[in-house]
């Protein structure tokens, strides 16, 4: 007798070359047994939606592909499971330029002209999809490109918490700009195990801490508190446990009650154009069970000018229609409408209207509270920052009538260096300039106010971000283009009153 | 009972001759603090967070 020995082999791979299907959902066989919803997933039908409209046209699909994600949830979870769960992926990887399997060969063995080939293929690059062994929920970490700028009515699309992907495929590298998605596979993860997943994405690259997997978000959220028995299958997170997660990845979780429209706007604006991706925790309007989604970017028309004919400023935050949310019953960039709702007891709060490919009506949920995973060194919440723009553009349109109710304020962070670095092309005098680079210490992170006329911009407010109140934080009022020079004493003085200095 | 408090001036912070541009500054930011306080204290009211809020279940 002898026995079978298995697991001394190394894998092989193969990597195969397709047309975008018509129907994307055809690649994905249902799964053996009675299917519980309906087949193919939403998730994949949303997919092929929207890699339909990136004019996907060529799949490569790489066999096998150890995704660091699913590994850790194989480890923690289903490598415990009686059926075999291969610790491996498949990975499908999209492109727009058409080509086929001779074409991809000589793509890969020409040996001429190699950066002309790389080129070819970066340039076609719209993302990949891991697709995990895992019958009901196949959508593992997928980074696509975003849509373009501007969409079919003309508004603007502002992706803010996006960044770059460095992708391996055949000994090419390839790029792709994007925020990491996932389906939850009610295992190791729910709902809000993805969305603070892929709100951590972007953070945590910036601020050099490693990016903790679904299966590790899972066990820092249930470390400490297990508020509904036990935390493996994920049965969803409360928002303590969210906030526990959080500061288990080395961040410091904010969280925002929703109150209404204006403000859901301004914290959405001011965290998402800082590069901040938030967790939007969502509720049903017929009350049901909370849901969590991530945002990633804007949706944005004109600003408004103030309703109350009384103010003289206009709010940057009421140009926000709409977000583009990671939502990981969906998928990747789902528009959610932004609007009003009331409340049962009377109140009016903010809502979000998610529109399903396969489901109608849009689905209409209560934005409950939005919690923003933040360096431990940002303290200066947004909603405090605003305090102090709305008063400075208020005085400064109330004080100069040829800037009355045209002048915006918007408020966002930025890294202080990146802010030098901006700089440069505000035409400020050599003084300036040096006065801003050499001669002024900047936080790591800054709060920046930006004043703006239609015409261009005005002047810049900047703030200590490590403190907590915007006044008495202020660094520095800048100079922008805009700022007329017969108002530069007028100028200092406001700067003096706000204990700051003058950047000219 | 609080006192009534009068209705805010909301005319212009426009030069007197007597006034100095030091002072119309400074008028002008007294009076936005007063302007934009009720709506500063609305969007401030969202920090504000409450148990029900914090046990709030994510699962769908």
């Amino acid at each position: 007798m002898a026995l079978t020995t298995s697991g001394h082999e190394y894998p092989t791979q193969s990597i195969s070359v397709d047309p975008f299907p018509a129907d994307f959902g055809s690649l994905f066989p249902a799964p053996p047994g009675l299917i519980e919803n309906d087949w193919p997933p939403t998730q994949i039908t949303y997919l092929g939606i929207y890699l339909g409209v990136l004019g996907c046209r060529t799949i490569v699909t790489e066999s096998h592909y150890i995704d660091r994600d699913f590994i850790h949830d194989a480890a923690l979870f289903y490598a415990r499971s009686l059926r075999s769960y291969p610790n491996f992926c498949q990975r499908l990887h999209f492109f727009s330029a058409e080509f086929d399997a001779d074409k991809w060969r000589e793509l890969i063995t020409s040996v001429t002209d190699r950066a002309q080939r790389a080129k070819f293929l970066q340039e076609s690059y719209l993302g990949f999809c891991v697709i995990r062994p895992l019958s009901g929920a196949p959508i593992g970490r997928t980074v696509l490109s975003t849509l373009g700028g501007i969409n079919a009515e003309g508004l603007g699309r502002a992706f803010g918490a996006v960044r770059d992907y460095m992708v391996h495929l055949a000994g090419f590298q390839l790029n792709v700009k994007g925020l990491a998605f996932q389906q939850q596979d009610q295992g190791v993860s729910a709902c809000a195990t993805t969305a603070l997943w892929s709100a951590l994405q972007k953070v945590s690259e910036s601020e050099h801490l490693a990016i903790p997997t679904p299966a590790q978000i899972t066990e820092g959220a249930s470390r400490y508190m297990l508020s509904d028995g036990r935390a493996l299958p994920s049965e969803g997170l409360n928002v303590q446990q969210l906030c526990e997660a959080c500061r288990a990845s080395g961040l410091e979780p904010l969280v925002i009650r929703s109150v209404n429209l204006a403000q859901a706007r301004a914290q959405l604006l001011g965290y998402l154009d800082s590069e901040l991706a938030p967790v939007l925790a969502i509720q049903p309007v017929d009350g049901s069970d909370g849901h969590a989604i991530c945002g990633i970017g804007l949706k944005l028309e004109a600003v408004v000018p103030p309703a109350d004919h009384n103010l003289n400023y206009r709010d940057a935050s009421t140009a926000v229609r709409g977000l583009y949310v990671h939502d990981d019953r969906l998928g990747p960039y789902a528009y959610a409408e932004l609007g009003s709702w009331t409340l049962k007891d009377g109140t009016i709060g903010a809502s979000l209207r998610i529109q399903w490919p396969d489901k109608a009506p849009a689905e209409d949920s209560i934005l409950r509270a939005i919690i923003v995973p933040l360096p431990a060194k940002l303290r200066m919440p947004i909603s405090r920052i605003r305090y102090l723009g709305m008063r400075l553009a208020e005085a400064v349109g109330d004080a100069f009538s040829e800037f009355s109710r045209d002048i915006t304020f918007n408020c966002r962070y930025r890294l202080g260096v990146a802010y030098q670095d901006m700089a440069v092309g505000f035409g400020l005098s050599s003084d300036g300039l040096y006065g801003l680079n050499c001669e002024t210490v900047l936080s790591r992170y800054v709060g920046v106010i930006e004043m703006r006329l239609t015409k261009g911009p005005l002047f810049d407010v900047l703030l200590d971000a490590t403190e907590t109140r915007a006044n008495p934080s202020v660094l520095a009022f800048v100079r922008r283009s805009e700022f007329p020079e017969r108002h530069k004493k007028s100028f200092h003085l406001i700067a003096k009153n706000c204990g700051a200095k003058v950047i000219w | 009972m609080p006192e009534e408090s009068q209705p805010e001036d909301r005319t212009p912070s426009k030069p007197s001759q007597n006034q100095t541009e030091e002072e119309r500054i400074q008028l002008a930011l007294e009076k936005a603090r007063q302007t934009v306080k009720p709506i500063v204290k609305r969007e401030m009211a969202g920090e504000v967070i409450n148990e029900e809020l914090l046990n709030l279940r994510l699962k769908k």
